[in-house]
């Protein structure tokens, strides 16, 4: 498989390990992240956790290269992510926001919107699975986009980020602006998703309790600095 | 003919002062700003008038072109100066304003139709560096307020891996067209609204009115393509400064 002309082995990266070594990272002179190593295993629900304002959001965004790091690496498997072409990066560890944005149109346009620039061919049949796979109904797909509820938002957000079928989906605070029963929704949809889908999750949660209902594994950031507590 | 202007000009400047008496009357509080602004005028017209007599009588190219110039980078600094909060946009102004209006005074120095001489090209150049300032003023004013509005958006899209160019179209798109509604609202009543100055100019100057609106169109669509091009550069460059080589939001250009 090519993405913008980078060679890659899908399947051979799908079963790889993100490795991030000694990440640093200063915003506004203060050192948000401050030498961060950790590894991610496939099939994992890495989550951390942390304080508001603790970086957590920063740290998503350095993997997913929105904001670039000033020191350190990452790498995808035996590919070093930081001297790969960006939007290749971007592809292969999605970042899904905290806020649920919608963007012009239709669901459907929402849904094709990365595909079609990025030449990713996407059927209806396609466009049907990943809506129930999100748990919506296919008489989603023509709805406008803007009207739906925080929850369905959040949905088609995460459905639009599996069409573009990323080794490694990175989920900042994905329930904060759901109610209960739609957070218990989305986390049951997490859970299934890696189960049967096989999909990798990174996950950054301010609660704890969430973080033990979703990770296999679990880790702290304070002070720019992170630490293991689970697994 | 002169004693008659300046009798008739001081005529309308006690029109004037009489409406700033009445608006201190009633305290409006602008009386002051516009006080300035008249001063300022009749200061500027005159110092540009015999600066342009002097340009006129030497009419040599080199300070034809100096006098261009100089407009061009004037109007880059006060488009710029609109966008106040974001900056490193100068450049892109500069640059927008100058192939705006340089395309098409080349085009119409090529084409014989206003020539490379003080009298034709610098009252023409000036129209068309002054429309071209101010579709990029907007144009730029209306692009950061886009960024500024729908940078959630934008970085949504970037994160699925699509290129700033495809990420920031629809507010590329939506402040072009805010620079040119202007533009084209001056080409929708022209001639029924208003007579514009070229045209009008030529009628009192004694000139056939079919050939004085030949020229107007001309120079009306000069200055909407200039508009155009102007916006659509300072835009594009402008891109290239709040974005970083990376398909980034640039840390260093402080827009939110």
């Amino acid at each position: 498989m090519y993405i913008n002309s980078v060679k890659l082995d899908y399947e051979q990266l799908k079963n790889s390990m993100l490795k991030v070594v000694n990440l640093h990272k200063k915003l506004g002179g203060k050192k948000v992240i401050n030498g961060v190593s950790f590894e991610v295993s496939p099939r994992e629900r890495f989550v951390i956790t942390g304080a508001s304002g603790s970086g957590k959001s920063t740290l998503l965004k350095l993997l997913n290269r929105l904001i670039e790091p000033d020191s350190g690496k990452i790498f995808l498997g035996d590919m070093d992510l930081l001297s790969v072409d960006v939007l290749t990066v971007r592809r292969l560890l999605c970042y899904v926001p905290q806020i649920p944005v919608m963007f012009e149109g239709t669901v459907r346009d929402n849904l094709l919107f990365a595909p079609r620039y990025l030449n990713i061919p996407v059927s209806e049949k396609m466009l049907r699975e990943v809506i129930k796979d999100v748990g919506l109904e296919p008489s989603y797909l023509d709805k406008i986009a803007e009207t739906l509820s925080v929850g369905e938002k959040q949905r088609v957000a995460l459905a639009r980020a599996l069409l573009i079928k990323p080794i490694y989906l990175l989920l900042d605070e994905p329930t904060a602006h759901l109610d209960p029963e739609n957070t218990r929704i989305l986390e049951e949809l997490i859970l299934e998703l890696n189960k049967t889908k096989g999909i990798n999750f990174i996950i950054v949660s301010h609660d704890m309790a969430q973080a033990e209902r979703l990770g296999t594994r679990i880790a702290r950031l304070e002070n720019g600095k992170l630490s293991i507590i689970k697994g | 003919m002169n004693e008659i202007m300046i009798d008739k000009l001081m005529g309308v400047l006690m029109m004037v002062f009489v409406f700033l008496m009445y608006l201190k009357f009633k305290a409006y509080k602008i009386e002051k700003e516009l006080g300035l602004a008249v001063i300022r005028a009749m200061i500027q017209l005159f110092a540009i008038a015999f600066f342009l007599g002097i340009i006129i009588s030497i009419n040599h190219p080199l300070y034809t072109i100096s006098v261009l110039s100089f407009m061009i980078a004037f109007a880059a600094y006060i488009a710029r100066r609109r966008v106040i909060q974001v900056p490193g946009l100068y450049k892109p102004a500069v640059i927008g304003i100058f192939s705006g209006s340089v395309i098409i005074l080349t085009y119409s120095v090529l084409m014989n139709i206003f020539p490379l001489e003080a009298r034709f090209i610098i009252p023409f150049g000036s129209m068309v560096i002054a429309n071209a300032m101010n579709s990029t003023a907007l144009a730029l004013n209306r692009f950061i307020g886009e960024i500024k509005a729908h940078r959630y958006r934008i970085e949504s899209k970037l994160s699925l891996g699509v290129p700033i160019t495809i990420a920031c179209k629809p507010h590329v798109r939506d402040s072009v067209r805010a620079s040119l509604i202007p533009a084209i609202s001056t080409l929708e009543s022209l001639g029924l609204v208003w007579i514009p100055g070229t045209m009008s100019g030529m009628i009192l100057g004694g000139a056939d009115p079919i050939w004085a609106a030949q020229y107007q169109l001309f120079v009306s669509f000069s200055i909407m393509v200039g508009d155009a091009l102007a916006s659509i550069m300072a835009i594009y460059l402008a891109t290239h400064v709040i974005f970083t080589r990376n398909h980034t939001f640039n840390e260093k250009i402080p827009i939110f």
